[in-house]
């Protein structure tokens, strides 16, 4: 324990540090003294007004009770179904992704100084993990910028940090879960390869109950979805039903039940420990190549003179299967068509890539979810969720590939040319990706093609703005600080680079213009793009 | 000290060590000579207990991967990898406390001077020179002063300064009765060091010979290295012949 504190004490000491050295220190400053300012000046204008109006005490006799009680049920009921399915989807996901993902937490430094060390391989385990669970939480503060949604929503200040302090056990759980099943499968071969199996099938189960509970019950798909899901007796299943249950309960101002599934969720997250503590495991092998991989691509990133780095590729593929070939275009634009080519040389069929097939799934559900049960012909779900997954996509720096080349700068040109030629590339690939998921969810829905399409423009916008950024990020800090405080820093830059979307968006359609709505944000948001990757190309000019 | 028995190590279809066996005595300096792709760092890796293999290993008397054998281990490995946010003092700090080590300060100010790092210890992992992180990784290496160390390539991208430290390092660790394990294919730099050497050849032992046995040969390391490896005699090494000259 003592070493695990000195280890994190100095290393985020240390991180810190060095973060403060770069442009972060002047980005937290201006945030500070913004908030500071705009929030001091926005007071006293209220406190000027209030006084105008009359006393403060008079005014707050006539002012309603800002909080409105939840007393509508259907609102408690979608947190709990929303709830539990984030809850269900977070773990999934984090088991599906346990036999590499287990081995791709270590540095390639607890190797070579804390594998050969006595320290049990269980200890290094789980020294590692309470560092990745800690990054996670702290990854996840920025949902405290949801603190005025969840007010809105009904909820309560408790009840609001019930569901933030939830998404924190969440993501502590789903990783120990993840650890489980990491050391379990190291030395259990049949384990490993029955687990994504074991996964669908109890995925399988819960569709297949609820659509027999369905069929029985005779209640609208809606209807039997609360009733399924939402059910009471739902809130005892281990881990799931407890996280939502302490959410719940939280909301519903029942103080013990909240208090005994937070215990419940608690003690056998420790339980979880302890197994992962004394089963027996093999991992070091797995581990040794996967922290090798990342050595790799950390030297190659730090060995460049101009810290434009060599992309490694993680994988040795074939001969056949290449991925950077550069065989058309010149200049510039060689980026572009590397993008487009690889794009169609490696998608099935010539055109269905991995992404547009996910994309693809996710809008036919939508269409179908929104036909048969939530029986709408608002084109806003498909738009809305294909937005959603396309922007959280465009996450870190999709760029990395062509800036890293270690003949980027070599190329007799502006390094802006050069990044405005390889988001062109990630532009496009982004339409291919999106149009045909949009046009089949909207078919399938039965729902105007026209206006959706307005939309699309919007969501490649938003991001190349959040690729752009993260491109920025990525060049301007340095190498070792973590993707994690990179993405976090890029969700604070886009969380508030949107909002002037959110206010346009907001003023055309109060004024009915949609079509000048889209044109707007798509323009603003390629102008806030085009502003960083210049900012990006001066950092690649300055080194 | 060491016991390696019918170890083999496979990648898939490669098999990188096949069926090794050998012995160190306690105290004893060995060197493991061989060329590009041998496998003396798959098994130098086995010892350590990173890779699963087939056979067995046991260091004084226990299984290597057992707590107790690791407390008599250490580990020189070839890659230096350090924390990118910890400092040159932090890195051995961080590692006694792993280790479990008592009365560590004056032992960390020692290795750090002997190999000209002192100066050095507020720089972070990521701001150290290849050469540095060679030399953070042996004094990292030295500081538990285990029974046992193995040593992976030690002297690749260390300066001559370091080279003649950790020359002394290892006579001096002898000289206390420490058992070393050198894996290397520069035969020089090991030349005066070893006690019994182990040259190896696509995953197998091809010669096991101790110094005093070579002695009555009257061949040199070199020799006897390039004998095993490619079938070549003293004479051949001495006129080695020019193809480009031959065909002239």
């Amino acid at each position: 324990m003592k070493l695990f504190f000195y280890y994190v004490f100095h290393s985020v000491k240390n991180g810190l540090k060095k973060l403060l050295k770069t442009w972060v220190l002047v980005f937290f400053l201006i945030m500070i003294g913004g908030g500071l300012i705009l929030g001091g000046t926005i007071g006293t204008l209220i406190k000027t007004a209030e006084n105008q109006a009359g006393t403060p005490q008079q005014a707050q006799e006539v002012k309603p009770d800002p909080v409105p009680v939840p007393e509508e049920v259907p609102v408690m009921d979608i947190i709990e179904l929303a709830a539990g399915g984030i809850i269900l989807l977070v773990f999934v996901m984090s088991i599906l992704g346990a036999d590499k993902g287990g081995a791709e937490i270590f540095q390639p430094a607890d190797v070579t100084l804390l594998f050969p060390s006595p320290m049990s391989p269980q200890s290094v385990l789980l020294f590692r993990m309470a560092m990745q669970m800690g990054v996670s939480v702290l990854a996840s503060v920025y949902i405290l910028f949801q603190l005025p949604n969840l007010t809105r929503l009904g909820l309560d200040l408790s009840g609001a940090l019930a569901v933030i302090a939830a998404w924190a056990l969440t993501l502590c759980i789903s990783q120990l879960l993840r650890m489980l099943c990491y050391v379990t499968a190291s030395s259990r071969p049949r384990f490993k390869a029955n687990l994504r199996r074991m996964v669908y099938a109890v995925l399988l189960l819960i569709v297949g109950g609820f659509v027999l509970f369905q069929s029985r019950s005779g209640l609208n798909w809606w209807e039997a979805a609360l009733a399924f899901f939402n059910a009471p007796v739902t809130r005892l299943i281990p881990f799931w039903g407890w996280i939502k249950g302490f959410v719940m309960f939280s909301i519903e101002k029942n103080a013990a039940g909240a208090l005994l599934s937070l215990g419940a969720v608690l003690v056998f997250g420790a339980v979880l420990t302890w197994l992962i503590w004394h089963i027996r495991a093999d991992f070091y092998e797995d581990a040794l190549n996967k922290a090798t991989e990342k050595a790799e691509l950390l030297a190659a990133a730090q060995s460049s003179e101009t810290g434009v780095a060599v992309a490694k590729r993680k994988k040795d593929r074939s001969e056949r299967i290449r991925r950077n070939e550069f065989r058309r275009g010149c200049g510039a634009n060689v980026f572009f068509f590397k993008s487009l080519y690889n794009r169609f040389r490696f998608a099935h069929l010539g055109f269905f890539t991995k992404t547009m097939e996910f994309y693809l799934v996710l809008a036919a559900g939508t269409g179908i979810l929104c036909r048969y049960v939530i029986e709408t012909e608002s084109v806003y779900p498909v738009v809305l969720v294909l937005a959603g997954t396309a922007f959280f996509r465009s996450l870190g720096n999709a760029l990395q590939q062509d800036t890293r080349m270690w003949f980027f700068h070599m190329i007799p040109e502006h390094a802006w040319v050069k990044l405005c030629w390889s988001l062109a590339g990630d532009f496009v690939n982004c339409l291919l990706d999106v149009l045909p998921a949009m046009l089949a969810g909207l078919l399938i829905q039965g729902a105007p093609i026209l206006p959706a399409l307005l939309w699309l423009p919007v969501i490649v916008s938003v991001t190349a703005y959040a690729t752009s950024v993260g491109t920025f990020i990525d060049l301007s800090v340095n190498v070792n600080a973590g993707a994690t405080l990179k993405q976090m820093i890029q969700i604070v830059f886009i969380y508030f680079g949107l909002l002037p979307d959110i206010l346009i968006i907001g003023l055309f359609l109060i004024l009915r213009l949609p079509l000048a709505a889209a044109l707007a944000v798509t323009v603003f948001n390629f102008g806030l793009a085009a502003l960083f990757l210049f900012f990006a190309s001066l950092v690649i000019d300055r080194k | 000290m060491l016991d390696v028995s019918h170890v083999t190590k496979k990648y898939g279809k490669t098999t990188a060590c096949s069926d090794l066996c050998f012995h160190l005595d306690p105290g004893s300096v060995t060197v493991l000579l061989g060329p590009n792709g041998a496998g003396k760092s798959t098994i130098m890796k086995s010892i350590i207990g990173f890779l699963r293999y087939e056979g067995e290993i046991r260091v004084a008397g226990y299984p290597n991967k057992s707590s107790q054998a690791r407390r008599v281990m250490g580990y020189v490995p070839e890659m230096p990898a350090l924390y990118p946010n910890l400092t040159v003092g932090e890195h051995m700090e961080f590692l006694a406390r792993a280790y479990r080590l008592s009365d560590y300060k004056d032992r960390i100010d020692f290795l750090l001077k002997r190999f000209e790092l002192d100066d050095k210890r507020r720089k972070f992992g990521d701001e150290l020179s290849k050469g540095m992180q060679q030399k953070l990784n042996l004094c990292l290496g030295l500081l538990p002063d285990p029974e046992m160390l193995l040593m992976d390539e030690p002297m690749i991208g260390l300066d001559p300064h370091a080279i003649k430290e950790l020359k002394n390092c290892i006579e001096e660790m002898r000289s206390r009765s420490k058992t070393l394990l050198i894996s290397t294919h520069i035969i020089d730099s090991v030349d005066m060091l070893w006690d019994r050497a182990l040259i190896m050849q696509e995953g197998v032992i091809r010669a096991n010979i101790t110094r005093h046995e070579l002695e009555g040969t009257g061949k040199t390391l070199e020799e006897l290295f390039f004998e095993v490896t490619e079938n070549l005699s003293p004479a051949d090494m001495s006129h080695p012949a020019d193809p480009v000259q031959s065909e002239a």
